[in-house]
């Protein structure tokens, strides 16, 4: 049976210098039929999110309006998107965070400036494998 | 059909907000790709009916064109405005290029880190090395080599491939290695495709890259790269390498001393049982004559010692007693009184089988079988003492060793006799002495490491002081052979002081005859 997920990444950082980070880093899946969105805050997240149905989200912690922790509890239990697969990404680097992205749902908690390879080989596995 | 130049500067995502912008602009401008297929725009503009295109370029190539149907000047102002964008747009992925490269290498460093701090093997840390740095800059080879600090040999220790056949001109790379182990630092160098040395980094074929492995003590090896083909090295490789270099070399120092400290453990437990083993080898009883106390005490400066004493029982009811020892001291001198203690053994039991013979002959005997096994330039001293207890008489011959003194109730005499040492000579012969030992005498045997003994100021212990010690009484009465040799240990810490490091081997024996 065909895979009937898109095939698409979405991007949540209130600074555009990360969001260009991230983009820059996915590039090669961009040019394997990955389409990349973006947002810079947590309630147009949610609208492409629910839209778009991205299979994987990169989102920040800290942004105004609704945090990512916020958004990530809203994903995963509120718009049944328990498939999309959640990464946070974020400057700290406490236990603490850990813990709630945790309780918030995430798949998986990355501290910020990240390891381009590391996340480049995180989306290839999430989108392909 | 293939993505066109055009295609990959402009994103899916600018797409619909510049589509969005030039058709409110002009509804028939249309931007095309190098082959004129319709990328942005009105698509349906028939390309026939426009004026002449309008070429678009960036970084002085052509990459597409912008047509316009009914507009020539917005036709031309959104070329112009489009290679402005596509400037702006590509300064900014090589920006964030230049960014995403800066967090490699500081991930880079953080894993090293991290791995580094879990190996002490000198192997895996350097493979350690090479798995993170050459895939980050693209190396296709690699190795790592130690060069031994005596000859130079280099050896190498880890080793990186992308591919398996050999690198051509691998072989032109000997002078630069060598140039960096005999500058110190850090050094790159580019050839041509027919391996000949150019300066420009962007004609090169091949670049060599070659950083030392450094403490601040000594050069412990190196790591050679090779980058090939459109990956050449660059001066921001060289400073990365460098900085791997140098937190690579002080982990396999430490691997290093690691390697010597686990052996150095296996060895002191070697030596440990070695020490048991050899102090099995003296006797463990002494020897009950009637009329006659016996004592000895043997105390090693190392592990393993070189000095040895022996009772040897005769066939004819006396009793032989050897004081030895080796020159030099630990395992090669624990090596010879091994074998000097079963040579005389051995030449005890033979030669007494039948009548008794003489402590002369037996040192001969036993110099003459001794003389095959001790090294040039190694030697044993050893005082033969042969005792009748009936008769309190002592026979003696000496090979080189300390002269014994006898204790008797009018003074403390030194029982004088002459030889050269075991080992030295294949032929040599001892004299014989005799003298009795008198009821209420003591003969004492000891080894230098008591009279060559040293205190703090330099100041040697030596015979005078043995002597008067001897004479020293408690109570009016002499001291017991137990007692007397714990009563001179006592003296010589007392002489060196609480920090002393003995410096050589002690081995005190002493024979009492009971008064009365």
């Amino acid at each position: 049976m065909e895979d009937s997920r898109t095939n698409k990444i979405l991007i949540v950082d209130d600074e555009a210098h990360i969001r260009l980070l991230i983009q820059q880093t996915l590039e090669d899946l961009e040019d394997q039929g990955v389409e990349i969105l973006s947002a810079d805050n947590g309630r147009e997240a949610l609208r492409l999110a629910e839209q778009e149905q991205p299979r994987l989200v990169f989102l920040d912690v800290m942004m105004p309006n609704i945090d990512g922790l916020q958004v990530c509890h809203t994903l995963k239990h509120e718009l049944q998107m328990s498939n999309v697969y959640v990464v946070i990404l974020t400057a700290k680097g406490q236990k603490y965070d850990l813990q709630r992205s945790q309780e918030a749902g995430a798949d998986r908690y990355m501290t910020k400036p990240f390891d381009p390879d590391e996340l480049l080989k995180l989306a290839s596995n999430v989108l392909f494998e | 059909m293939p993505a066109s130049p055009l295609r990959k500067l402009i994103k899916s995502r600018d797409v619909q907000v510049l589509s969005n912008l030039f058709s409110t602009l002009d509804p028939s401008l249309v931007v095309l790709d190098l082959e004129k297929r319709p990328l942005l725009g009105n698509s349906a503009t028939p390309l026939e009916d426009s004026p002449e295109l309008t070429a678009l370029n960036h970084n002085g190539e052509r990459v597409g064109w912008v047509a316009s149907r009914d507009n020539p000047v917005c036709q031309s102002s959104t070329a112009a405005f489009l290679e402005y964008w596509l400037d702006k747009e590509t300064g900014q992925r090589s920006l964030a290029a230049e960014v995403l490269d800066n967090y490699r290498e500081l991930h880079l460093f953080y894993r090293f880190s991290e791995k580094l701090a879990a190996s002490l093997q000198q192997d895996l840390i350097a493979q350690l090395a090479l798995d993170e740095i050459c895939p980050l800059i693209r190396s296709t080879h690699g190795y790592v080599a130690l060069i031994n600090e005596e000859n130079n040999d280099r050896n190498v220790i880890a080793e990186y491939h992308q591919r398996p056949e050999q690198i051509p001109w691998l072989a032109q790379a000997g002078d630069f290695i060598q140039g960096v182990i005999d500058s110190g630092s850090a050094e790159l160098t580019h050839l041509t495709a027919d391996g000949q040395p150019i300066e420009s980094e962007r004609l090169a074929a091949i670049s060599f890259l070659c950083a030392p492995l450094k403490t601040d003590k000594r050069l412990l090896g190196l790591v050679f790269l090779v980058g090939e083909g459109p990956r050449r090295f660059t001066a921001g490789d060289l400073k990365l390498v460098y900085a791997i270099a140098l937190q690579t070399a002080p982990a396999i120092e430490i691997a290093f001393l690691h390697q010597l400290e686990l052996e150095k453990t296996i060895l002191e437990r070697d030596l440990a049982t070695a020490r048991r083993v050899q102090a099995a080898l003296l006797p463990q009883i002494m020897p009950t004559l009637k009329g006659w106390r016996i004592a000895a005490l043997w105390q090693p400066a190392r592990m393993v010692s070189g000095d040895l004493y022996e009772f040897l029982p005769f066939n004819d009811g006396k009793l032989g007693i050897a004081i030895a020892d080796v020159t030099d001291k630990g395992v090669p001198a624990a090596l010879i009184m091994a074998n000097t203690r079963s040579v005389m053994r051995a030449v005890v039991s033979i030669m007494n089988r039948g009548q008794s013979i003489g402590p002369g002959k037996l040192l001969a005997e036993a110099n003459r079988i001794l003389h095959e096994d001790i090294p040039l330039g190694m030697f044993v001293t050893c005082l033969l003492v042969v005792l009748d207890p009936q008769t309190g008489e002592i026979t003696y011959a000496n090979a080189g060793h300390n002269l014994p003194y006898l204790r008797t109730t009018g003074g403390v005499l030194q029982l004088r006799a002459r030889g050269a040492a075991l080992g030295i000579f294949p032929e040599s012969e001892y004299e014989e002495f005799s003298t009795r030992i008198q009821p209420g005498s003591t003969l004492l045997m000891y080894s230098d490491g008591l009279t060559e003994a040293h205190n703090p100021a330099g100041a040697m212990f030596d015979y005078p002081r043995l002597q008067q010690l001897l004479a020293d009484q408690v109570d009016g009465q002499p001291l017991e052979a137990e007692t007397l040799l714990k009563f001179l240990m006592s003296k010589l810490h007392e002489f060196t002081g609480p920090a002393w490091v003995q410096e050589d081997d002690v081995t005190l024996v002493a024979i009492e005859r009971l008064a009365g």
